[in-house]
């Protein structure tokens, strides 16, 4: 036997192809059958084609043209629509991995971890990036031939699961009784936002996803081998949470034993599913909408992450360049590096699109103005605070029964809820057998 | 490398001292050929000559290299460009591999390993040098600058794309206008550069302007840039493995042929130069400044009892590598509109791999890439409103059949599906832009790319090539050649043929359908002609027996 290029069609697709949240069919299921191959995850790869539209009609006016006021989210392109990524056991339907929020996820790990370069090459063939946010408009969005082809996408679903080097086995026996792929799409009003502040001109963009399939090669399972019961694999898990104050505290129970690293990103919880803000901002927390550049932002003084109510992993304060000079925008360094070692230890940071031109303290919601997300250089703000556990062993921390904390000292005096998505990365094991599979988190 | 087979006795090679020593065992010989690291802590030392080509015209050069230690794989070639007379440059994606048409590598007057079509091959590889590198590396070693950067609409004085270097606006240096060809030179702006200056003093034309170092017109011979390649571009199974020259007692050559030096009639087919681009109406030849041409080659040498002790225990080495085997052929664009089914060879042979491109007759040394580029389907971009039904990307429909079984269950069409099985026919990513790619989405710049001169006055006027059609107004004029330079230049496809299988007696079929191809200028149904250049990475093996070197396909 040899591998097979698998090409699967959603299992739920409506009688014209076309899939949208707007027409109700907001989750995509596909179902890589039981069968006694092995899938190799990292060649699997979401396929369509991408339109944006005003209006459900046909008509000239019922399509995004140049000169729409509407955005997407350069650095995410194709991500910015994927709210949630489930995958379960076909046979038993049992969840193997879930990462809500899972655009939110993408708008730190795009830039984070692809340079510039990348986004602008290589990325923008497969995921429809483009770190600028009028070129990501005009290469996207304003698109002539919307209608008729669309943008063609084919872009890899970063997660655990699928970006292991082990080989996913699917037979019923000695596997996970084939894939059920859920992909769970984002509110309109997330996706798209209005350049001016508004939102008022674009109340009735929309996206369609059309000739949707999901793309894999699968390796011949041998006769005779054993591949065990059992396959780790890295995992995200997400959180959602919002703090309103000065002190901010954020405790979670995790449940997961070996946890790599964690990193959050903010957004004013206004700004979520308001077509009048880009809600994939990733910038710092913002106090007040007026004035420019950093005037209204909550500087974040200090720095502390917990593990069971004691400092750790860093067993000391992080306090920020901004704790004694609060006019200073430049980023604090040490809050940087963590974030980034949250996504992957620093010293395995390869490429990055991070520099400081988008991570300078700058507010991405103003009144009355322009998006400053929209126009902040190189694909927009890239803000976060994150801490890497383990970048020498790579088995990772138990808080299997010791909490997750996270203390933030800020400028957050005023009533501004800011919502605070948490990703943590960790290590789990697959165990499967005739009856079913189980994760061991 | 490894031995081929139990080592018969060392008898015969290298006398005496040759022997393996009792005290040492096989395992304890480190591999010295593999590329990699050596487990154990031993002395290298690096002996580089300077090799002058024994046959050298403009047409063909042969080096012989001297039979003495470990060649390095990246030892390497120099060359240079004798002065031209208007302003020129190399083409931005092949760099001076356009130089080369054919590299034929002889051991003992053995073919082992050839690449025909080189500079159309290296159009492909150079997908996968990252951006990075292009910028800050390749266009000073291979003339290669396919790097894209952002350019930003700072540089735009008012709305009516009135253009003024540095001017700082509201929106300055956030938002961009399109992507440019980034290499380290800030855009230019020229007043009046095409003559156009109607609308009075403000209206100035942006341009990206070559590197200084990368200009063929200069004042002075001694100006001219050179440029290198290694001996691993050249011959692809070097970066896996050294040739252990000192076990050879045959003469080594490697062999050039040049691509056509072209004429200064018109510009045709025939008469343009394949070396360097320039946007004149009359060709430009580029001749060979033969003087520069030397190899330079580095030999290893490890400790004189290791070498022997290696070749003694090593007197028969195997090793597979690949090998590119071309088939090509000539179609015209309006047949590309059916479906085509294309034998392209590979009977009886271990292909791992095919890449193929569509190359335009029309392209020459008047377009950006010259002619290595791979075309893209059309597209209607302007016709009517959003609505019309010929407002399209065209599609590429693609398949591969070996052993009666198509690679792919269902035919490939979806643009970025393409993109998406190059990266997994070679392991990465190819770095290239969506609309560089498969002409979708307009995200290229609408300015020039301008080739200067060293004229000692300022550089005179730089002759400019079109980035893209963003600017033009009618379909028919948007992707002209003249009109557009970027573009779905760069649509190769490739696939890995994954079944481990070695290819039946009826070989490998393409089965392939382009809607429609970019029109001609000259009327609604014209299409230019097209040369499929298809490579089957054949899996071959070489033997050197003492001191004796065969090769043959697995």
């Amino acid at each position: 036997m040899s591998n097979v290029n698998l090409e699967i069609t959603p299992a739920n697709v409506a009688s014209d192809g076309i899939i949208s949240y707007k027409s109700g069919n907001p989750v995509i299921q596909f179902i890589i059958g039981e069968q006694q191959r092995l899938l190799l995850g990292q060649t699997i790869r979401l396929v369509g084609k991408f339109r944006a539209r005003k209006g459900a009609g046909d008509t000239a006016g019922d399509y995004v043209v140049e000169g729409d006021k509407c955005h997407i989210d350069g650095r995410l392109g194709i991500y910015n629509v994927i709210d949630q990524l489930v995958v379960k056991s076909q046979s038993t339907h049992q969840t193997i991995e879930h990462i809500r929020h899972y655009n939110r996820f993408c708008s730190s790990f795009v830039p984070v971890l692809n340079a510039l370069e990348d986004q602008t090459g290589h990325l923008s063939e497969s995921a429809l990036t483009m770190p600028n946010s009028s070129l990501a408009k005009e290469s996207v969005l304003d698109i002539p031939s919307q209608r008729q082809t669309g943008n063609a996408f084919c872009a890899h679903l970063p997660c655990g699961l699928f970006n292991g080097a082990n080989k996913i086995p699917l037979s019923q026996d000695t596997g996970v009784g084939g894939l059920l792929v859920e992909i769970h799409l984002a509110p309109d009003e997330n996706v798209f936002y209005e350049s001016d502040g508004t939102g008022a001109n674009i109340s009735n963009t929309f996206y369609e996803l059309f000739d949707v399939s999901l793309v894999a090669e699968a390796a011949p399972m041998p006769e005779g081998m054993s591949v065990g019961n059992t396959m780790e694999y890295n995992s995200i898990s997400s959180y959602y949470t919002s703090v309103n104050s000065t002190n901010s505290v954020l405790n979670f129970n995790l449940g997961l034993s070996r946890v790599l690293g964690v990193f959050a990103n903010f957004i004013s919880a206004t700004a979520i599913n308001n077509l009048s803000h880009n809600g994939m901002a990733t910038g710092p927390i913002v106090k007040n909408t007026t004035g420019v550049g950093q005037a209204g932002i909550a500087n974040i003084d200090q720095v502390v992450f917990t593990k069971g109510g004691v400092r750790f992993p860093l067993e000391y304060n992080v306090d920020t360049t901004q704790k004694d000079q609060a006019t200073n925008s430049v980023p604090d360094g040490q809050v940087l590096r963590n974030f980034l070692s949250g996504l992957r230890p620093f010293s395995k940071l390869g490429k990055s699109g991070i520099s400081l031109n988008n991570t300078f303290l700058s507010k991405h919601e103003q009144t009355n103005a322009v998006d400053a997300n929209y126009i902040t250089a190189e694909g927009g703000s890239v803000y976060g605070v994150g801490v890497s556990y383990d970048g020498i062993s790579g088995d990772g921390v138990d808080f299997s029964r010791q909490n997750f904390g996270l203390q933030m000292t800020s400028g957050l005096d005023t009533d501004r809820p800011t919502a605070v998505y948490v990703f943590v990365h960790s290590k789990q094991t697959l165990v499967f057998n005739a009856s079913g599979v189980q994760v061991m988190s | 490398m490894q031995a081929a087979s139990p080592s018969p006795s060392p008898a015969g090679s290298g006398g005496p001292s040759a022997q393996m020593s009792p005290a040492v065992q096989q395992s304890q010989i480190p591999d010295l050929l593999n590329i990699g690291a050596i487990p154990t802590d031993q002395t290298m030392d690096v002996e580089t000559s300077v090799l002058e080509p024994v046959v050298h015209s403009d047409s063909f050069c042969r080096f012989v290299l001297q039979n003495k230690g470990i060649l390095h794989s990246h030892s390497k070639i120099v060359f240079a460009l004798n002065m031209v007379t208007a302003q020129a440059t190399l083409p931005l994606s092949t760099g001076i591999y356009g130089l080369i048409q054919n590299a034929t590598l002889k051991i003992g007057g053995k073919t082992i390993t050839e690449i025909d079509d080189f500079g159309d091959y290296m159009s492909y590889k150079s997908l996968f040098t990252n951006n990075e590198a292009m910028k800050e590396r390749e266009q000073y070693t291979t003339g290669r600058q396919m790097s894209y950067g952002v350019n930003y609409k700072n540089r735009e004085k008012n709305d009516a794309a009135n253009y003024q270097y540095g001017f700082s606006g509201v929106d300055a240096n956030v938002l961009g206008e399109g992507l440019t060809i980034e290499n380290n030179y800030d855009q230019c702006v020229s007043t009046d550069m095409d003559n156009s200056n109607t609308t009075g003093p403000n209206k100035v034309d942006p341009f990206q302007p070559t590197p200084f170092y990368l200009q063929l017109s200069k004042e002075s011979t001694d100006d001219l840039p050179t440029w290198q390649m290694s001996l691993a571009d050249l011959f692809p199974f070097l970066r896996t493995n050294q040739l252990p020259l000192y076990m050879m007692k045959e003469e080594v050559s490697l062999e050039l042929t040049f691509s056509q030096a072209g004429t200064d009639a018109a510009v045709s087919k025939t008469t343009s130069s394949h070396r360097v681009i320039a946007n004149t109406t009359n060709g430009l030849p580029a001749s060979i400044l033969t003087a520069e041409t030397r190899m330079i080659a580095d030999y290893i040498y490890y400790p004189q009892e290791m070498m022997e002790q290696y070749a003694a225990a090593n007197q028969s080495l195997q090793f597979t590598f690949p090998e590119y085997r071309l088939s090509k052929f000539s179609i015209t664009g309006a047949n590309m509109a059916t479906q085509q089914i294309r034998n392209v060879g590979g009977a009886g042979r271990v292909v791992s791999k095919v890449f193929f491109g569509f190359q335009s007759q029309d392209r020459n040394q008047t377009s950006l890439l010259n002619k290595y580029g791979a075309e893209a389907p059309g597209r209607d971009y302007k016709t009517g409103t959003t609505t019309d039904a010929g407002r399209k990307n065209f599609e590429a429909t693609i398949n591969v059949k070996y052993n009666d079984n198509f690679v792919y269950p269902i035919d490939v069409s979806n643009s970025a599906r393409h993109f998406h099985n190059i990266s997994q026919a070679e392991a990465i990513v190819p770095f290239v832009s969506r609309e560089v790619y498969g002409r979708e989405g307009e995200s290229v710049s609408g300015n020039k790319y301008g080739v200067n001169v060293e004229d000692g006055v300022g550089g005179g006027t730089p002759l400019g090539f079109p980035m893209s059609g963003k600017n033009q107004t009618t379909a028919l004029a948007q992707d002209l050649t003249a009109n557009s330079n970027l573009p779905g230049q760069m649509m190769w496809f490739a696939s890995r043929l994954n079944k481990g299988e070695r290819v039946n007696s009826r070989g490998i079929e393409l089965y392939f359908k382009f809607g429609q191809m970019p029109l001609k200028s000259t009327g609604p149904d014209t299409f230019a002609d097209y040369v499929q250049r298809c490579w089957l990475e054949q899996i071959k093996v070489a033997e050197l027996s003492n001191g004796v070197m065969t090769s043959y396909f697995a």
